[in-house]
């Protein structure tokens, strides 16, 4: 009974991407085989510094791991910038703010999705794939928040598909990591959710949280 | 009458559940069909894979709702990444979530899917009286209240340009007007599934199994015979062990688009001319965002209550695409997360947070054929995915409406606009963003552009070689199977779809209805 079923496709949505960007794609291909990883200097000293200790912070989180936490960190005052606090104990408490609130996001989106996000941060941990990508060899806690945001720049202007995924990617975890923070709403005016008389429900299922 | 709920989340071991008639899937098409199968006496077993959360779980705040009530938290996506796509995932679905706006389905439409689909029995006016049975069930009325901010000032461009522009009916009771429709409604006013058809078939003794995820249809001989589930843990992503298995005389697929092609892929379902998934239509919409010189607070009121279809059928029904102007719901994060730059850029967005005014285009995809829609595949694990690719025939359209939009902004008086385009810039005067606008590359993802409706996938009409059902939902190949969502749609709708699937639901159940009380 069964018929021309076309279409179990294969998932491999990195690799995919990549090959669509040529010849950089095939060096990231063969980068992301056996390149070593990015120098990780001594921290603290570019953006990254501002999120450390929730970098550090490996049980606390649900899907992303200390790499995936130390470019979120990095990436977040850049995408961000003026939106979060002027920089100092305020700003880094707020990033670590963005990474907790990211993660538990994505934790909830289904598992390819998950590593889908999980192997693009993956790629931007290789300095060679960084290089290609957006001319940035620098580690992500070394690199001076000018160099993330040409890189930023370089990633979300250039007409190549997976660049632009990552871009998106990167973008919409910061946002959903501060906006979704009722600590970044007196800024911009939005004064919260209204207080509501609830209605008594039957069948109630419990109270949400995070 | 106690409601009889099963939480995948809890089950302790697997479960076996019979009935009448399975459903899967309980937003607009599912809901109205568990009312009218139970009221017509049928058992009926309901499978949903979301969670059972009512109007005061809902905290309102975008971070939970989006995450817990939606597919992929809001941002499924389509396979290039190109289209974000908002579809609901929770008891009620996206009816759950939606904005409330409520149109039926255009009589040009119907009309197209008569003479290009072989749809028959659904003219406007045999449609006539299921659009006003639904109409009355769900309490649907022009908005009575002042338009906010946002939709104020749509009605202020549109009239100050002599567009068509008119008041938008919405499906509410009661509702405090608020503006927090997309994060589930606090005070039960939405009329969705949620409120209205699902606790009307649990009080007739429905079962509905939560946290419960359809994975196949077992068949044999041209019949489906069971249902096969996966229990979820509570966080809705990993199964958790425990199956549960539905057995049945009938089944009826409700998961709405991209979810219902999805499992009859899966179930490795009959395919023979392989249409099945394709042509899937999304109203692929675009955003232009403009500060305006009063403070249009756009977080708060009734976030869809004026509308313009000035552009919708532009160049007739086949024609190049039109679209239909509307305004989204702007809390925070979706308003500023679909701004796609970054840095200074985004920070003097959010300063002008209370000030901004969005507009949306929906396009009306599926009418032409540069307009073929897109295809659901299957992951390697078995899950759906969409592909669409926006052809240039779309584009021209995008970019006609983007014109539109800055120049609605621009009547209304906007102090700069800027396109929903990560190359665009803030543009002071129409002139300016004309210009402007028309050098925009056109290419995904370049463009932010989003989607919350999906259509299609499963489309009916009385040939076979077309279509996956006929024109009452049945399946073409096998006998005991139903399509009864926004999955069924030939094309596009040219409106927001959920009174077309509830009228297209009270319909084809209450048919259904008929024939099975004759057979179980």
């Amino acid at each position: 009974m069964i018929d021309p079923h076309p279409i179990k496709q294969h998932w491999q949505p990195s690799r995919r991407r990549l090959l669509q960007c040529g010849l950089a794609g095939s060096l990231l291909l063969l980068a992301s085989g056996w390149a070593p990883r990015g120098a990780r200097g001594a921290r603290g000293t570019g953006n990254a510094g501002d999120a450390m200790a929730a970098v550090d912070a490996d049980g606390e989180f649900a899907t992303f791991n200390a790499h995936h936490r130390r470019i979120l960190g990095a990436v977040a005052p850049v995408i961000l910038s003026e939106a979060l606090p002027p920089p100092g104990p305020e700003r880094a408490a707020a990033v670590t703010e963005v990474l907790r609130g990211c993660d538990a996001y994505f934790s909830r989106m289904s598992l390819p999705v998950q590593a889908e996000g999980h192997q693009a941060l993956d790629l931007l941990d290789i300095a060679l794939a960084r290089l290609l990508l957006g001319g940035m060899w620098a580690g992500w806690e070394e690199a001076p928040p000018r160099s993330i945001a040409g890189f930023l720049d370089d990633l979300r202007t250039i007409r190549v598909g997976l660049k632009r995924s990552i871009y998106q990617f990167l973008h919409d975890m910061c946002l959903v990591g501060w906006y979704g923070n009722p600590r970044s709403w007196a800024v911009i005016g939005y004064p919260g959710p209204p207080e509501v008389p609830r209605p008594d429900a039957p069948g109630h299922v419990g109270e949400e949280t995070a | 009458m106690k409601h009889r709920i099963h939480y995948g989340d809890r089950l302790e071991r697997d479960l076996t559940l019979s009935g009448d008639v399975a459903i899967v899937g309980t937003g607009a098409g599912g809901g109205v069909t568990a009312e009218i199968l139970a009221k017509a006496g049928l058992r009926v077993v309901m499978i949903e894979e979301g969670e059972y959360r009512q109007g005061r779980d809902f905290s309102l705040e975008e971070r939970h709702a989006y995450a817990r009530l939606y597919y992929e938290g809001g941002f499924r996506k389509t396979e290039d990444q190109g289209i974000a796509i908002l579809q609901g995932r929770t008891v009620g679905g996206s009816t759950t979530v939606n904005w409330t706006a409520t149109f039926p389905t255009p009589p040009q439409t119907l009309a197209h899917w008569a003479d290009a689909h072989f749809v028959s029995g659904m003219s406007a006016a045999e449609m006539a009286p299921w659009f006003e049975e639904m109409t009355r069930r769900l309490n649907i009325a022009p908005w009575a209240l002042p338009p906010n901010g946002n939709n104020a000032a749509l009605a202020r461009g549109a009239a100050k340009l002599g567009w068509k522009h008119g008041v938008i009916p919405r499906n509410v009771r009661n509702c405090l007007d608020l503006g927090y429709c997309g994060l589930g409604c606090p005070v039960d006013a939405k009329q969705s599934m949620l409120v209205t058809t699902i606790p009307a078939a649990l009080e007739r003794g429905a079962v509905l199994a939560v946290r419960t995820r359809a994975e196949s249809l077992e068949t044999k001989g041209g019949k489906v015979t069971a249902l096969r589930c996966s229990a979820l843990e509570a966080d809705g992503v990993r199964p958790n062990g425990r199956t549960v298995r539905v057995e049945a005389p009938f089944f009826v697929l409700a998961g709405g688009g991209i979810n219902t092609p999805g499992l009859l892929l899966r179930s490795e379902a009959p395919n023979p001319h392989g249409i099945l998934g394709r042509r899937t239509f999304l109203h692929p919409v675009n955003a232009s965002r403009a500060v305006m010189p009063e403070e249009t607070h756009p977080y708060r009121g009734a976030p869809q209550s004026v509308y313009s279809d000035q552009f919708l059928w532009r160049d007739g029904v086949t024609g190049r695409a039109g679209f239909k102007l509307e305004t989204p719901a702007m809390q925070p994060l979706l308003a500023l997360s679909a701004y796609y730059r970054f840095g200074p850029d985004l920070a003097a967005v959010a300063d002008d947070y209370i000030h901004l005014h969005n507009l949306i285009a929906l396009l009306r995809d599926g009418f032409h054929e540069e307009s073929p829609g897109g295809q659901v595949k299957l992951r390697d694990d078995g899950s759906p995915l969409l592909a669409y690719e926006i052809s240039d025939y779309l584009w021209e359209a995008l970019r006609t409406s983007w014109l539109a939009m800055a120049e609605c902004q621009f009547a209304a008086g906007a102090r700069h606009v800027i396109t929903g385009h990560m190359d665009a810039q803030p543009q002071t005067s129409w002139k300016q963003a004309r210009r402007a606008i028309n050098q925009l590359p056109l290419k995904t993802p370049n463009a932010a552009l989003f989607s919350a409706h999906v259509m299609g996938g499963c489309a009916m009409g009385e040939n076979p070689r077309h279509a996956v059902v006929n024109s009452r939902g049945r399946h073409h190949q096998l006998e005991n199977l139903a399509v009864i969502d926004g999955s069924v749609f030939p094309t596009s709708l040219g409106v927001n779809p959920q009174l077309s699937i509830y009228a297209l639901a009270a319909r084809n159940a209450t048919l259904l209805a008929r024939t099975l009380g004759r057979i179980v």
